[in-house]
């Protein structure tokens, strides 16, 4: 995946390169915003991630203007400013996901993935398959190795943002939010309870378990 | 006086000044304005009983006198002076309500209840009208009486005064007019008199605000307006006004403490830090050094949320965030309950869910939810095995909207409920419980942020363990449309 960091502190933007560089992505940094929304918008990148308080050019107004020239590509907030009301502007003014400054490397990396996989799999789909496990979204049947599931609703959703993340850590937060939407830290393990009621369900009658703990980050659905 | 406060300026101005000041407040020029306005209502009342009292009779008066003297004339013109003379004579016998003189044209007396004329002379040709006074002696003695008159010379140059008493009617004008004008003129005073104690009285009142407001300038924070008990309306704004710097003493106090208390709670974890990070340092080459690092980061991790959580909660403390809409409460408390649900089922609780449809508030749904969950966490942290947590979520008759959490943990005795809702508080046997004490802040600002309150009492009265019941109580917003309830 090719990402450009656009932060104009060069120490941070070196830290969530080396992150991003780490986890195998080809990463290129703008520490200026006006040269950066120039990259963003003539290279050939899968995202963005984009710091808010920069001189000269504030990021939010970066992310606006390279909507309004019809960029398209996702982008990920990265600011100081981590409260749900800054959430809230940074989606508005365009961007895709937002993360507090600070937040977990792992988490980082999760975030960018999911925006990346999210334009190559533009087409709906109807039917999600990880190995021997299949989940139809029209008829909302679950069967593994051919043997049906019953799921409560909620863990039906829970199952599908893991499937289409398959391969990839989601944390606790992108969890909350993508099946719960909600944005604070419940700061229990509301989710691993979740996640664990889950697994005894996909998991616990079948020979090799395919939902993985990444331990103190989240979780991995994966053959 | 060696406080210099501008309370005290006030005072010492010169009178002048003070009548200066006086006379611009908004009281008196109201009063003022009244008193202009009753007099103009007297003038117009004095010409209506004018008109009613004095006018008509003097009409009638004039009209009879000249009924009299066209008579008169009629006599004159048939057959001169003798024929008129004759039937003054008569009318005299006849003793009517008549006065008469009349005098040749030498301006001799021919006849006539006069010595001399009490007329001034007439221009010729004209029946001149005029007012006289006489000395009358009645069975009462003599008194001095006005009268009213008609006066002519006729060709021959002889001379014709008819006149008439109007003392009694004269008496009864001037009475009635005389008390109108007193009536007025107190009227006046008596208004002036009542401007002038309304805008003293007013005048104080403000001034008790604006020292409260000096106070408070200058740092006497504690200052508040005293209130009459009266409820009129500057014990309504006093009583705001009072509220307001409630709110902003409890707010500087909160700050002020919060540093304290930052310093206090972050010291243990960082120092739990420090430590590991110093045995790794002197232990470096040992095999777990993975295993202290994974600890050292896990500290970290908790410390940086506690900083999220206060700076979340200073913000919210200091009445910023949130975005209020119309928000289908009974969906938000079926949404926290099925999260936690799970939990409690692994703590092993019985976990009920008690939560009426089609309620609804103003309300910002992820602070709220943030604070049922505080609540849920903390019910499911203090109930033993075994025990009963219920979410619950009702519209009260009073129309407020209120979710509530109860357990049947051991509870808060009353004593201590307001100190557990303050920062950091941890309170006795809670301190073995993970949590940093921000929880129930969290909770009531939410619930002061959302102009409602927060509320903690006993889930089970009177019993062994009482438990907690913990109530968010929303203002009553208005009736969710079936439209808007989707959105």
């Amino acid at each position: 995946m090719k990402v450009l960091v656009i932060e104009d502190d060069s120490q941070a933007a070196g830290q969530v390169k080396r992150i991003l560089s780490d986890a195998g992505h080809l990463t290129d940094v703008a520490l200026d915003a006006e040269k950066g929304l120039a990259l963003a918008k003539a290279g050939e990148f899968d995202v963005l991630v984009v710091d808010r308080m920069m001189p000269r050019l504030d990021g939010l107004e970066l992310v606006r203007r390279f909507r309004a020239e019809g960029g398209g590509t996702p982008v990920l907030f990265l600011s100081a400013l981590g409260d749900v009301d800054n959430r809230v502007e940074g989606l508005n003014a365009g961007g895709d996901d937002y993360l507090p400054k600070g937040a977990d490397p792992i988490e980082i990396v999760a975030r960018v993935e999911a925006l990346g996989r999210r334009v190559s799999a533009d087409a709906p789909q109807t039917r999600l398959t990880v190995g021997d496990l299949e989940l139809d979204l029209l008829s909302r049947k679950v069967t593994r190795g051919g043997k049906r599931i019953d799921l409560q609703p909620r863990e039906f959703k829970l199952l599908e943002v893991l499937m289409r993340f398959e391969g990839q850590v989601v944390t606790r937060t992108m969890l909350l939010e993508k099946v719960w939407n909600y944005h604070f830290d419940p700061m229990t393990n509301v989710v691993d309870v979740h996640i664990s009621r889950l697994r005894s369900k996909i998991d616990r009658d079948f020979d090799h378990s395919i939902l993985h703990t990444v331990r103190g980050l989240g979780y991995r659905l994966q053959t | 006086m060696s406080d210099p406060s501008p309370a005290t300026e006030t005072r010492q101005r010169s009178p002048g000044a003070w009548l200066q000041t006086f006379v611009r407040t908004t009281t008196f020029r109201l009063a003022a304005l009244q008193a202009v306005l009753l007099s103009f209502f007297t003038v117009c009342l004095l010409a209506f009983l004018y008109y009613s009292t004095a006018h008509e009779p003097k009409l009638l008066t004039q009209r009879e006198l000249s009924e009299e003297m066209g008579k008169l004339r009629d006599f004159h013109a048939e057959g001169g002076l003798e024929q008129l003379n004759f039937e003054l004579i008569q009318r005299a016998i006849a003793r009517g309500r008549f006065y008469y003189y009349l005098a040749d044209a030498s301006g001799l007396k021919v006849t006539g209840d006069f010595d001399t004329s009490p007329a001034p002379e007439p221009a010729p040709g004209t029946v001149a009208h005029f007012s006289f006074s006489y000395r009358l002696v009645g069975p009462e003695g003599p008194s001095n009486r006005r009268g009213e008159g008609l006066v002519t010379r006729f060709d021959d140059k002889s001379l014709l005064v008819v006149g008439i008493d109007v003392d009694e009617r004269v008496r009864v004008i001037d009475r009635v007019t005389g008390s109108i004008w007193i009536a007025g003129g107190l009227g006046i005073i008596l208004t002036l008199a009542g401007a002038y104690f309304f805008s003293l009285q007013t005048a104080r009142r403000v001034d008790q605000f604006s020292r409260t407001a000096d106070a408070v300038v200058n740092g006497k924070l504690s200052e508040r307006i005293p209130l009459s008990g009266t409820g009129d309306e500057f014990d309504r704004l006093g009583l705001r006004m009072n509220r307001m710097l409630e709110r902003i003493e409890r707010l500087v106090q909160a700050q002020r403490y919060a540093g304290d208390a930052l310093a206090h709670d972050l010291r243990s974890p960082l120092s739990r830090l420090r430590n590991r990070l110093v045995e790794l340092e002197a232990d470096a080459e040992n095999s777990n050094v993975q295993e202290a690092v994974e600890a050292a980061r896990s500290e970290a991790d908790s410390l940086l949320k506690v900083f999220q959580a206060i700076l979340r909660l200073a913000k919210l403390e200091a009445g910023a965030g949130g975005t209020f809409v119309l928000t289908d409460i009974s969906d938000l408390a079926t949404s926290v309950a099925e999260l936690f649900e799970p939990s409690c089922e692994t703590a092993e609780q019985i976990f009920i869910v008690e939560v009426q449809p089609n309620l609804n508030a103003k309300a910002d749904r992820e602070l709220l939810a943030q604070a049922l969950s505080n609540l849920v966490d903390n019910a499911i942290k203090y109930t033993p095995t075994g025990g009963t947590i219920t979410l619950g979520a009702q519209r009260l008759r009073s129309g407020e909207v209120e979710l509530w959490v109860s357990d049947s943990g051991p509870g808060i005795p009353s004593t201590q409920r307001q100190r557990a809702r303050e920062r950091f508080v941890r309170l006795e046997g809670s301190r073995s419980m993970p949590g940093h004490g921000l929880g129930l802040a969290l909770v009531s600002a939410v619930a002061d942020l959302h102009g409602g309150r927060f509320d903690l009492s006993d889930a089970k009265p009177a019993a062994e363990s009482p438990g907690l019941r913990a109530a968010i109580i929303l203002p009553p917003g208005e009736t969710l449309s079936r439209t808007s309830a989707k959105s």
